[in-house]
């Protein structure tokens, strides 16, 4: 997972030749790091807080956002499940439809040449763009906001899926010709298999796109509905100056966004973890 | 079949795409159970020649027929086993799934083609690591386990090219040694292709010496040395002469190719 970075392997691996250190071990040097310059990075922003003593409208500090958290759980963590609700439904279309797309795209070949190149441009067209146009078809709420996070989240799945259903290896496609293989076989034995860690690697990058969003499209598409995801706590405590309520709910993005790739993670490489590089543990 | 062989190519031309002449005026007999190498430098049209028997290249003119039918036709195919240059095991396959693919293509139970993979797993020597993944295999047990899966539909023809290229040269040598005897049990016909001169003397009955642009069959050879052969066979004088004959011919054509070269240059 996350832990097999190549720093990480090195460092792991230089100084230890007689024995393998304990998974726990590991861990915490990959861990440790990352926690020690988190640690130092708010206290280093509470000190500042406390020496130049800033409105808290203007700059809020590490204890007021731990407040909101205190005094505001509740909507935070209500917010949080309607993000996470929505998130959940948006990704599962963009992988569902994303597959369908690039295996269309990859099975007729004059259809990959004339369509891809668009969708490339279609990604590069801001989202802000869609959204006048996905209020008047769907209306202000839930459908608007989850089209606003496949939108954003297909690409990486429509693209990498099709790069994997198109790089299946040519001597091992000769290996199913000589054996007669048919259409079929070729495809749920070879091709699909093939492609998973392609169609992987796009589902984590859409895992973090499609958290943002969702918080981009209740931001943008949800104002009117009385009860709201984190994006619509955003605009909220925004316009309320409520500097430190706004950092909780962003940081409930970032903490769900995160998980939420992990897991898509963790799945993967249960798939994987036999025969994919990028699932091997580091030794 | 009214033919004794169970390979013949007759006049073969193969020109790429491209304008590049691979093979021209190629002729191939092949008996049953004789091991045959085609050995040369790379642009030689030797792996060509192999895929045009495999029905994985077509000819430009000429004809080729493997058990009397055309290359890659099924009833050719259902006779013949080839082996890639890679492994190509599928990674996300077990070794002993991998080694059953064949037989699953062709519609055999489940039963009936894990118990024959195992068969010829324990035939290469590889019956306890079945359940390994390709990904934890070495170089050398990754192409074991190929062959195993070429053995598993009891081919009578093996075409093998550049098998055992990207080894070590122990291995090689070990894998040599395996080959042999498999053939010796299985009584497969085998083509061999390879660029290795020693090695196609230690392996063949027969060698075709091939040179390049366009690819010619330069010579063949016969190997007067019944099997097993052993690794006194490398130390003997009919290895060094062998090996030093093929090594003339490849020598002499690519001299002459630097002296046509440097005559146009002068």
């Amino acid at each position: 997972m996350t832990k097999s970075s190549p720093v990480g392997a090195a460092s792991a691996g230089a100084d230890v030749v007689l024995r393998r250190p304990s998974r726990l071990v590991t861990w915490l040097r990959n861990a440790l790091p990352v926690t020690v310059a988190f640690l130092v990075f708010v206290g280093l922003w509470q000190l500042g807080i406390t020496i130049f003593k800033p409105q808290p409208f203007i700059v809020p500090g590490p204890l007021n956002v731990l407040q909101a958290f205190q005094e505001q759980g509740a909507s935070l963590w209500e917010s949080t499940l309607i993000t996470l609700r929505a998130t959940a439904v948006a990704f599962g279309l963009s992988a569902v439809l994303g597959a369908a797309v690039s295996f269309l795209l990859t099975s007729i070949p004059i259809l990959y040449k004339a369509v891809f190149p668009l969708t490339v441009v279609f990604q590069s067209v801001p989202v802000i763009v869609f959204v006048p146009l996905l209020l008047t078809w769907f209306g202000i709420g839930m459908p608007s906001i989850i089209a606003v996070a496949v939108i954003i989240s297909i690409f990486p799945i429509i693209a990498n899926t099709a790069i994997g259903l198109r790089s299946t290896d040519a001597s091992l496609k000769q290996l199913f010709q000589l054996y007669g293989a048919n259409s079929w076989q070729s495809l749920f034995k070879l091709r699909l298999p093939a492609a998973l860690p392609y169609f992987f690697a796009g589902l984590r990058i859409a895992a973090g796109a499609s958290v943002i969003g969702v918080v981009v499209g209740e931001y943008m598409a949800g104002m009117a509905s009385t009860k709201g995801g984190l994006g619509f706590l955003v605009v909220e405590t925004a316009s309320r100056l409520q500097m430190a309520q706004l950092a909780a709910a962003g940081l409930c993005a970032a903490i769900l966004g995160i998980s939420f790739f992990l897991l898509v993670g963790y799945v993967g490489n249960l798939f994987l973890k036999n025969w994919h590089e990028s699932a091997r543990e580091e030794r | 079949m009214g033919s004794p062989f169970v390979i013949s190519a007759k006049d073969v031309y193969k020109r790429f795409p491209d304008g590049t002449l691979a093979l021209e005026g190629v002729a191939l007999a092949v008996q049953p159970g004789e091991f045959v190498s085609l050995v040369g430098p790379s642009g030689c049209g030797k792996s060509t020649l192999l895929r045009i028997l495999a029905g994985l290249e077509d000819i430009t003119s000429g004809e080729a027929k493997v058990e009397g039918y055309a290359p890659g036709s099924p009833q050719a195919r259902q006779e013949m086993a080839f082996v890639f240059q890679e492994p190509t095991l599928l990674p996300w396959r077990s070794v002993l799934h991998n080694v059953a693919l064949p037989l699953e293509l062709r519609g055999v139970s489940s039963a009936q083609r894990l118990d024959r993979a195992r068969e010829v797993l324990d035939l290469v020597g590889l019956g306890a690591r079945a359940g390994a993944f390709p990904g934890a295999l070495s170089g050398g047990m990754k192409m074991r386990v190929s062959i195993a899966r070429a053995l598993i539909t009891r081919p009578k023809i093996m075409l093998m090219d550049e098998p055992f290229g990207a080894l070590d040269e122990m291995t090689r040598q070990r894998l040599n040694d395996e080959l042999l005897s498999l053939k010796q049990a299985t009584g497969s016909t085998v083509v061999f292709v390879t660029h290795n001169m020693f090695e196609a003397v230690y392996l063949s009955q027969r060698i075709v010496v091939m040179t390049p642009h366009p690819g010619r069959i330069a010579e063949v050879l016969e190997v007067p040395v019944a099997y097993p052969r052993t690794s006194e066979f490398r130390a003997s004088e009919t290895y060094g002469k062998l090996v030093y004959r093929v090594l003339n011919v490849l020598e002499g054509d690519a001299a002459k190719r630097v002296s046509v070269h440097s005559e146009v240059k002068a």
